[in-house]
């Protein structure tokens, strides 16, 4: 039997962005700022986010291989027929830089669950500095550099998918442009790893609240 | 999601069960050995008992109150499957810290409260070396020998996991208040220990949840070394624990040279290895995890 997923409830620190009626699930804690070197979560996060410019070194293969597993989870925790879409990363698809680790897990868990239904309703306009290089955690800002693509079916039900969940902005933005466009619709996130602060004063709850 | 749990309503199921009339860690085991489901779902309506419902409001109240922790729920992503070769497997457990500490190697450093200088020594001088070859530490942050080999672990910038009798935020002895608090901001802490439960049992009955702790410590490690203890020492749980759930057991060269006491020798004829350096321990362990 596959491992099972944890819903983001209230025996757990809440990401700031996320409210109380979000739907959010997530396999494992990553460590911010280090955790132990070999601890699976910490490594996999580490693989997956391997900066593109590796493609091609030796290293890459660890990269594919993360993705691999994580679209393997996913297929595994998925009911047949079940709507998933790519939360988008900061950069536009004309970035030299743009990663498309998140399309290709999707890709691949359709592969190992044929019956999922891959969408991608949501683009992004203009690249914004990622949150780890500086950028924006705010839900308003990153919303205003989404673009609404649409669903190429009627959609009652979506997963958003991402790996990592740190402050739930990129989820909060997704989720409101989804919303206006399909008010009935139901929308929840899937994240591989919930990010958790060893000293909770310096997490990103706190980090907002200043 | 299909495949999903609520850490929060398993917790709640999980101490409601805990809060019911004559249950034991022993009878909740052997039921979750059975039904193979979930916590939630062992409180059907078909399967609880009565006044559940009521205790369960009385759990949640309970509950509400206590922050800071997260909940590991056996069957889902990180709780470790190791702790099922126990006697009495845990369903679900408390941590603060890094979950990931599980999947390191880790070797349980355990002895008497009182103990000899010596005692204290030789824990130093191995709990030394088992950092220096990459081995988490395990101890019960016990005094004496517990808290010498937490704290030489974290001197020596070793990783440890300090699992607890009491309740996730009770801190016995309180002299070690500021070690648990360290262990749980930058490594490990563990605790069965449910709350409810323990808010309303008698006192005599708490005891039983150190020797359950030793169980865990035992199940979590890839062997436990006895550094010192005495004939009628709690530790020997945890050596009965380790043979029981085939796991190595290690003890300390001067423990058979004590002449007061007998349970060496004893073991020893079970199973267990009598080693004088961390080295005669990592020869007999497998390799150390590395990425």
């Amino acid at each position: 039997m596959p491992a099972l997923w944890k819903r983001l409830d209230v025996s757990q620190d809440v990401p700031a962005f996320i409210l109380q009626e979000d739907e959010v699930y997530y396999a494992r804690e990553y460590i911010s700022k280090g955790g132990y070197k070999t601890s699976e979560a910490n490594q996999l996060i580490m693989n997956l986010k391997k900066p593109v410019n590796r493609r091609g070194q030796r290293d890459w293969y660890y990269k594919e291989q993360a993705i691999d597993r994580f679209a393997r989870e996913l297929a595994a925790a998925l009911k047949d027929g079940t709507v998933i879409a790519a939360i988008p990363s900061s950069k536009c698809r004309t970035d030299p830089e743009y990663d498309s680790r998140l399309e290709d897990t999707l890709s691949a868990a359709k592969r190992y669950k044929p019956s999922l239904i891959v969408e991608q309703p949501i683009v992004v306009n203009a690249t914004s500095v990622a949150v780890h290089a500086g950028g924006s955690r705010r839900p308003d800002e990153i919303y205003s550099n989404l673009v609404w693509k649409g669903f190429s079916h009627e959609v009652h039900q979506v997963l958003l998918i991402d790996d990592v969940l740190t402050t739930g902005s990129h989820f909060r933005a997704c989720k409101r442009i989804i919303l206006e466009h399909c008010p009935a619709a139901k929308v929840a996130g899937v994240f591989w790893a919930k990010t958790v602060w060893p000293d909770p004063e310096t997490s990103a709850s706190a980090e907002v609240r200043r | 999601m299909a495949n999903a749990v609520s850490p929060y309503r398993e917790m709640v199921a999980y101490e409601t069960l805990w809060g019911q009339q004559n249950q034991s860690l022993r009878t909740l085991a052997e039921m979750f050995k059975r039904e193979r489901v979930l916590p939630s779902e062992l409180l059907r309506p078909e399967l609880a008992r009565e006044a559940t419902e009521e205790l369960r409001e009385r759990v949640e109240t309970l509950l509400r109150s206590k922050t800071g922790f997260s909940v590991a729920v056996h069957g889902a992503f990180q709780y470790p499957e190791r702790l099922q070769q126990a006697k009495h497997p845990i369903e679900l457990f408390y941590y603060r810290g890094d979950i990931g500490l599980l999947e390191s190697s880790c070797i349980s450093v355990v002895g008497s409260r009182k103990c000899s200088e010596a005692g204290k020594t030789n824990t130093k001088k191995l709990v030394t070396e088992l950092v220096r070859q990459g081995f988490t530490i395990v101890s019960g942050l016990a005094l004496g020998i517990d808290t010498v080999a937490l704290k030489t672990a974290v001197e020596e910038k070793g990783k440890v996991i300090g699992v607890i009798g009491t309740p996730i935020d009770h801190y016995y002895p309180v002299e070690n208040r500021g070690l648990q608090d360290l262990i749980a901001k930058e490594h490990l802490l563990i605790s069965q220990v449910p709350f409810y439960r323990y808010s309303v049992e008698p006192f005599k009955s708490k005891r039983n949840y150190f020797p359950q702790r030793n169980e865990t410590m035992s199940a979590l490690s890839e062997g436990t070394i006895i550094v010192e203890a005495s004939d009628t020492s709690g530790t020997l749980t945890q050596a009965r624990a380790a043979l029981q759930q085939g796991r190595k057991l290690f003890i300390l060269d001067s423990c058979f040279e004590n002449p007061d006491i007998t349970w060496p020798h004893k073991f020893a004829e079970r199973g267990a290895i009598r080693v004088k350096t961390a080295d005669d321990i990592t020869a007999l362990l497998g390799e150390v995890k590395e990425t």
